[in-house]
């Protein structure tokens, strides 16, 4: 997968970005929050805050997978030293069961297209043990495939870079019976 | 006029929901509307509360004091259109003060007043260690309009009197008990002062068990008897650093069984239906699994 390492390392460093500008932005939020009940809101603090907001917005809107390695690779490294890391297909599957979710969406949508194609998808725990760490996706040949079938790509592309009016709008056009 | 919003916090397993159900008993908070925060992205509280006849708002996978989405503001604004009362029970991990911020800079105290804030406090965890406990808490403690105590019944009169007396040097606003969840619902006309507290508190704000993550295991895959849960518990509790276990499983005999676990407890009861889950947080949760716990149970 080294063709991937640098989509990813990138998709690293905006993660990095964007916890420090949380941190930024919990720390304006308390102090802005204190002023409005006191009565004395701060016109600069809170655009200052709103400012830091659409930072992370629209660094979050960036974050997109060009295909779904990129995706798992991302997911498994990124929360690796976090509380609550993507390190085997169980915690895989446990992300991903969020309803509504992004991730679920995109979960739901490999699953279904292993399915089309008489695969084993991701959901099943007899073929993916639930301790198999989540890399070792990236060896699995049906995975491959997927991500070289134009026609499953070309969805992919369709939902992960879906904008309505403008607007970033992730997965939002996909549902399971789409 | 305003709806009232009361907000219900406390450690994992303290009594929240229990304290919940109690509320939701008395006539003035029949028609409350309730949002329950789950910090696992499945809940098993939602239903323990199904016998509740008006709308009840999860948000489950994520603690709304520390997330940037707006699924608080939505879900505020959503029921702030009944008139109704609503109450926000938290996650157990949130900081009730964090949530005071969401709520504040999300102007939703143009849509609502904070009635009441409500602390639940688990006798059996403090007193373990009462003064690390409550100097974890203690901005919560102080902040809350009631502190309510619970299991204070599983303890003796001289832990009860010793966690009393700490809580009494704590200047706090008004102390009660709330055993099995039944409270002096007359302490809920104090005017509430959190806002006033939050606003010129000059600390750092942190989240409780800032390093506290979640697994879900699927029961409905396995038989499971209630007393292996409750020998087990213990080990899994200490070799993976657990604070909570939650959740339904059923036994060989077809009978469903509802499990509360905390540190120091692990109550079970009958269950009639709800999904077959366990929900488990701590520190290392996400390395429990099924296996881990058949194999704790092989070792006795």
């Amino acid at each position: 997968m080294v063709e991937y390492r640098e989509q990813v390392d990138s998709l690293l460093a905006m993660y990095a970005e964007y916890k420090q500008l949380l941190e930024i932005e919990a720390k304006l939020s308390m102090k802005l929050a204190k002023q409005k009940i006191n009565g004395v809101a701060d016109s600069d603090l809170a655009a200052k805050r709103e400012q830091v907001k659409w930072e992370l917005q629209t660094l979050s809107d960036s974050m997109t997978f060009s295909n779904l390695f990129v995706w798992i690779m991302y997911k498994f490294e990124a929360y690796k030293d976090e509380a609550q890391p993507i390190r085997t297909m169980r915690d895989f599957r446990i992300h991903c069961s969020k309803e509504g979710d992004i991730c679920t969406k995109r979960f739901t949508f490999v699953n279904e297209q292993l399915a089309l194609g008489g695969q084993r998808t991701l959901a099943d725990a007899d073929y993916y043990d639930d301790n198999s760490l989540l890399d070792t996706l990236l060896e699995e040949r049906s995975l491959q495939e997927l991500v070289h079938d134009p026609e499953f790509m070309k969805f992919w592309r369709v939902y992960e870079y879906n904008t309505v009016d403008g607007r970033t709008a992730k997965w939002e056009g996909y549902s399971v019976t789409a | 006029m305003k709806p009232d919003l009361y907000l219900i916090n406390g450690p994992l397993g303290a009594g929240k929901t229990t304290f919940l159900k109690e509320l939701l008993k008395l006539p003035q908070y029949k028609d409350a509307r309730i949002i329950e925060n789950e910090f696992a992205n499945t809940s098993v509280d939602t239903e323990q509360l199904h016998d509740h006849h008006a709308e009840v708002q999860t948000i489950a996978g994520v603690c709304i004091c520390c997330s940037t989405g707006d699924e608080l503001t939505n879900a505020l604004e959503l029921l702030s259109k009944n008139n109704t009362p609503v109450i926000i029970e938290a996650t157990g991990i949130a900081n009730s003060l964090r949530l005071i911020e969401k709520i504040v800079n999300a102007d939703m105290l143009d849509v609502y007043t904070i009635r009441h804030a409500i602390f639940i406090l688990d006798a059996i965890e403090t007193s373990d260690n009462i003064e690390a406990t409550l100097e974890t808490y203690r901005h919560e403690l102080q902040a809350a309009d009631t502190v309510f105590v619970s299991k204070t019944d599983l303890l003796d009169a001289v832990q009860v009197e010793q966690l009393m007396d700490a809580l009494s040097g704590l200047d706090l606003r008004q102390v009660s008990f709330a055993n099995e969840g039944v409270f002096d619902p007359s302490l809920l006309a104090v005017e509430s002062h959190i806002l006033e507290y939050f606003a010129q508190l000059d600390e750092h704000i942190d989240n409780h068990e800032e390093g506290a993550s979640y697994t879900v295991i699927d029961t409905s895959v396995v038989r499971l008897e209630a007393s292996q849960l409750e020998s087990v518990w213990q080990t899994i509790r200490l070799e993976y650093g657990i604070r909570r276990m939650k959740g339904n499983i059923q036994s060989a005999d077809g009978k469903m069984w509802h499990i509360e676990a905390t540190p120091h407890q692990c109550k079970v009861s009958s269950y009639e239906s709800g999904a077959l889950k366990l929900v488990i947080i701590g520190k290392d949760a996400t390395l429990v699994t099924l296996e881990t716990m058949r194999e704790a149970m092989a070792r006795g």
